[in-house]
């Protein structure tokens, strides 16, 4: 049995106090505990009073998500020696929750955000027998579709480590919206796509900064960063005028009159309301700050842009 | 705080009991009470799936074949009546699971694909890969949320509060706040999830598993069935006793001892690895006890589960969660090394006693899942078998606890139990520990392995005993709670816990030293044979106020086959 010395930095919560601090353990354990097991040593043998979730031990219940050497990840999951730099592993709660004591944090407010998308099948009279003879019939192929994201836990690291919610602490979250994607794509679901891309379009898919950190994060290796694009795919397709046609066409018009996108103006048409008017002036008093001329803020079209258009013509004849 | 129905636990059994419910009569306040948030329950940790009669893969199967092999699974100790019961419903309550989004694995023809299971004559088991418990959780889940379930999240219930004849309702303290309240309800559902973790360190289960409904159930005068019997599953990993389903053997998976000899061949030469889980058990303890197993250099000893010849693409497609785990918790990928297993504590048979209808003897207080013991499992569960109870049964809960709760009214009292825990509660706060928490249960764990475990004899047990009522003791006198806030008190709750697996392990050892036959799970190596003439019972177990047991005889129904011997 080899034993390995290091430090286990913990961020801890007193919420008497209101106040968060580092405490350092020093330990001298075997090398092949895992996090969790790391963290019950310490409140077994050094400090009773260290708090944190933990049920299954065996990545499947979601309780022990936490912040380990700045990734969010299940503690039951991740071998602690893999873990430790310069001689010491960093545990932190998830951090877009608030902590209520130590490593539990609330999880209250990603619950609500979850209820808010229907999260639920709504059985299509179509697909769905109304008796108990018989099953509904679903193809491998089309349980494929979905096969991935109905491994999902809950376990919320992808939300705690979502770099779209520091930006908009009403964003609905990424396993919110890979729990949209996974009943869009039931054929047994039986609620319009309209209205579950309405739901996942408020504060929502357009929202997603594309950092992948959720698919990071995620212990399952569920992408919600990629469930996210599908959506705005399907919200492409489903709308006559919403945010992903406006987004599409303006898109498609600026590239074609100038050969790059114009990002400066795509917000504000594509959201068409306070917010992207808003994201538009904060982009052109940033381009002032750096002395940029108002002339120089959108794209022009480069030289020889014509033999570009026509190509583009081309390809949309042919298509 | 007041509810009609309320639930303890958020399971399986008690997601199913809350949906019954609040579709039965939507005008009922309807809560579930839970220690943990929904999902996180054990119920999501079954892995190889739930067993039904569709036919779906094997025209011939039908409910008459899964009861029979159930009542012969149960080395004839389960209610015969019960059993036909849950497998006549288990078509229905599957279907309409997947009529909720339950997304099953299928056939090529659409239809809900079915694998082979330990002790089933038929391929027989439901699945999603194989994270069945998984997906039921969460789909159920989901269904709550729909019809707007009441969660109480992070509840701790204490104790269970009648008047001798009818429910008043639980005392329950709030982790977040550390108050303790009394709950009344008409209704009380205990869907409180198993025990195995009174073998603590030698378990699948979950941290949580602790029975604390049970311990409750004991304390409030509740009788206790068949609290011998607790099976150890096959397969669990080496190190963390972690569990690898039984679908692991169902896809085709070998069993190899040091030898690299299929050892199955001598203990169910026909079945081989697909006989039941006492009994690959046992065989398992027998190679490595004769010195046909591997050892670490730990010390611990296993033999090997073989899935290398499946190949890549049907380990990853129908067993992926088993390689995360065995790649996780072992550092072994099943696709290139055999997995080193042992056998674990898995799953109570034992638990509250309860009726067809999930009634205890007092009115108003029902039991669903594994927490109750109708009994449909008898000695020894089949796999595949406890999904389906959980469902069934607590689907009958919810629906008799609303038949109820909609009869009556509020019932008076329960002020003086209330005040008997808040102090309860505040002497352990205050009061210095002489010994730690940690090493209590770790020694609760080896007294209950080594003396209870899959093997045992009088003497054992006897001394097992022994160390028991001690370490109960000094448990009693040493153990306080260290840490003193009032806020998320975890170590309030895990004391508590441990105080409910002492309880536990109290009526499983003296159950034990009872019964001097082997059936199923339960095996003496003293007394070798099964013994109908005189052990064809359930044990049934009430607790005196001085803390002494009442122990009497409970008829099994045995109306549909008579007892032979079991062979596979």
């Amino acid at each position: 049995m080899k034993k390995i010395k290091y430090t286990a930095r913990i961020k801890r919560y007193n919420p008497e106090e209101d106040r968060s601090y580092y405490q350092d353990f020093e330990v001298e354990v075997e090398d092949s505990l895992t996090v969790l097991e790391l963290l019950m040593y310490i409140k077994d043998k050094i400090d009773p009073t260290l708090t944190f979730r933990a049920f299954c031990r065996s990545a499947i219940c979601g309780s022990c998500a936490m912040i380990i050497n700045n990734r969010a990840g299940l503690a039951c999951k991740i071998q602690a020696k893999d873990k430790i730099k310069n001689g010491v592993i960093k545990i932190e709660p998830l951090k877009t929750l608030k902590p209520i004591r130590d490593l539990v944090v609330d999880q209250e407010p990603a619950f609500e955000k979850l209820k808010k998308i229907k999260p639920y099948l709504e059985p299509d009279p179509k697909v769905v027998p109304d008796n108990l003879k018989s099953e509904s019939l679903v193809l491998p192929e089309e349980f494929a579709r979905y096969d991935k994201q109905t491994d999902c836990i809950l376990c919320m690291a992808c939300y705690g480590q979502c770099n779209a919610l520091k930006g908009d602490s009403e964003y609905l979250g990424p396993f919110q919206l890979t729990k949209v994607f996974r009943f869009i794509m039931d054929t047994r679901d039986g609620v319009d796509v309209e209205e579950r891309i309405k739901l996942a379009e408020d504060h929502g898919i357009w929202e997603c900064v594309q950092c992948q950190m959720c698919f990071a994060a995620c212990p399952k290796g569920i992408s919600s960063c990629d469930d996210i694009l599908e959506l705005r795919r399907i919200a492409k397709d489903v709308g006559e005028e919403n945010i992903a046609t406006r987004r599409a066409k303006f898109w498609f018009a600026t590239v074609f009159e100038t050969g790059q996108i114009d990002k400066l103006h795509l917000p504000e048409v594509a959201f068409s309301d306070e917010k992207g008017k808003k994201i538009r002036e904060n982009m052109e008093k940033e381009f002032k700050q750096r002395g940029l001329r108002e002339d120089e803020f959108g794209p022009k079209p480069f030289e020889g842009i014509e033999k570009f258009r026509n190509f583009i013509k081309k390809i949309e004849k042919e298509l | 705080m007041k509810r009609d129905v309320l639930i303890v636990g958020a399971g399986g059994a008690g997601l199913y009991a809350a949906l019954s419910a609040v579709k039965e009569n939507k005008d009922l306040d309807v809560a579930v009470l839970t220690k943990v948030y929904p999902t996180r329950s054990h119920t999501g940790a079954a892995q190889g799936g739930i067993n039904a009669a569709l036919a779906n893969v094997d025209p011939t199967d039908n409910e008459e074949l899964h009861t029979f092999d159930t009542i012969k699974g149960s080395d004839y100790l389960a209610d015969q009546e019960a059993v036909k019961y849950m497998c006549y419903e288990a078509p229905k309550i599957i279907r309409a699971m997947e009529h909720m989004g339950v997304p099953f694995s299928r056939l090529g023809n659409g239809k809900i694909a079915q694998r082979p299971f330990g002790g089933a004559s038929k391929d027989r088991t439901c699945y999603s890969a194989d994270k069945m418990g998984h997906v039921m959780l969460h789909t159920l889940y989901e269904q709550c949320i729909k019809e707007g379930v009441e969660f109480l999240n992070e509840w701790f219930m204490l104790n269970i509060v009648h008047d001798g004849k009818r429910a008043i309702g639980v005392t329950a303290i709030n982790i977040a706040t550390g108050e303790v309240e009394l709950i009344r309800a008409k209704s009380i559902i205990l869907a409180t999830g198993g025990h195995s973790r009174i073998y603590w360190g030698y378990t699948s289960n979950a941290l949580g598993c602790t029975g604390d409904g049970t311990a409750a159930a004991l304390r409030a005068g509740l009788p206790l069935k068949d609290m011998e019997f607790l099976q150890f599953h096959p397969t669990g990993l080496r190190k963390s006793a972690i569990l690898v389903s039984e679908a692991a053997r169902g896809e085709g998976g070998h069993l190899k001892n040091a030898l690299g000899e299929r050892f199955m061949k001598k203990y169910a030469p026909e079945k081989m690895e697909l006989g039941p889980r006492d009994l690959v058990s046992r065989s398992i303890m027998q190679e490595i006890r004769e010195g046909r197993g591997f050892k670490d250099e730990e010390g611990r000893e296993y033999v090997h589960l073989d899935l290398t010849h499946l190949g890549e693409e049907k380990i990853k497609e129908r067993l992926p969660q088993i390689r995360e785990l065995a790649i996780d918790f072992e550092g072994i990928d099943p696709i290139k090394e055999p997995i080193p297993i042992k056998p674990t504590a898995h799953y109570a048979m034992g638990g509250i006693h309860t009726n067809v209808k999930c009634e205890t003897p007092i009115e108003g207080i029902y039991a669903a899942g594994e927490a109750q013991c109708v009994s449909v499992h008898g000695a020894n569960r089949l796999g595949g078998n406890s999904l389906l109870d959980i469902v069934v049964f607590g689907n009958v809960a919810g629906k008799e606890a609303v038949r109820y709760a909609e009869g009556t009214d509020f019932a008076d009292g329960g002020e003086e139990k209330l005040k008997e825990d808040i102090e309860f509660i505040n002497e352990l706060m205050n009061k210095e520990s002489k010994e730690t928490l940690g090493d209590m249960r770790n020694e609760l764990g080896e007294i209950m392995f080594k003396h209870f475990g899959v093997f045992k004899n009088e003497k054992e047990m006897q001394e097992g005993y022994a160390k028991l009522k001690d370490l109960i003791e000094r448990a009693h006198k040493n153990l306080g709670v260290e840490d003193k806030s009032k806020i998320f008190n975890l170590d309030l709750q895990s004391t508590l816990e441990f105080f409910n697996l002492l309880e536990i392990a109290d009526v499983l050892a003296y159950a034990s030293l009872q019964r001097k036959e082997s059936r199923g799970s339960f095996y003496r190596d003293d007394y070798p044979k099964r013994d109908d003439e005189n052990f064809l019972y359930h044990s049934m177990i009430t607790k005196n106020p001085d803390g002494s047991f009442n122990y009497e005889k409970g008829e099994v129904d045995i109306s549909l086959y008579e007892p032979a011997e079991r062979k596979y």
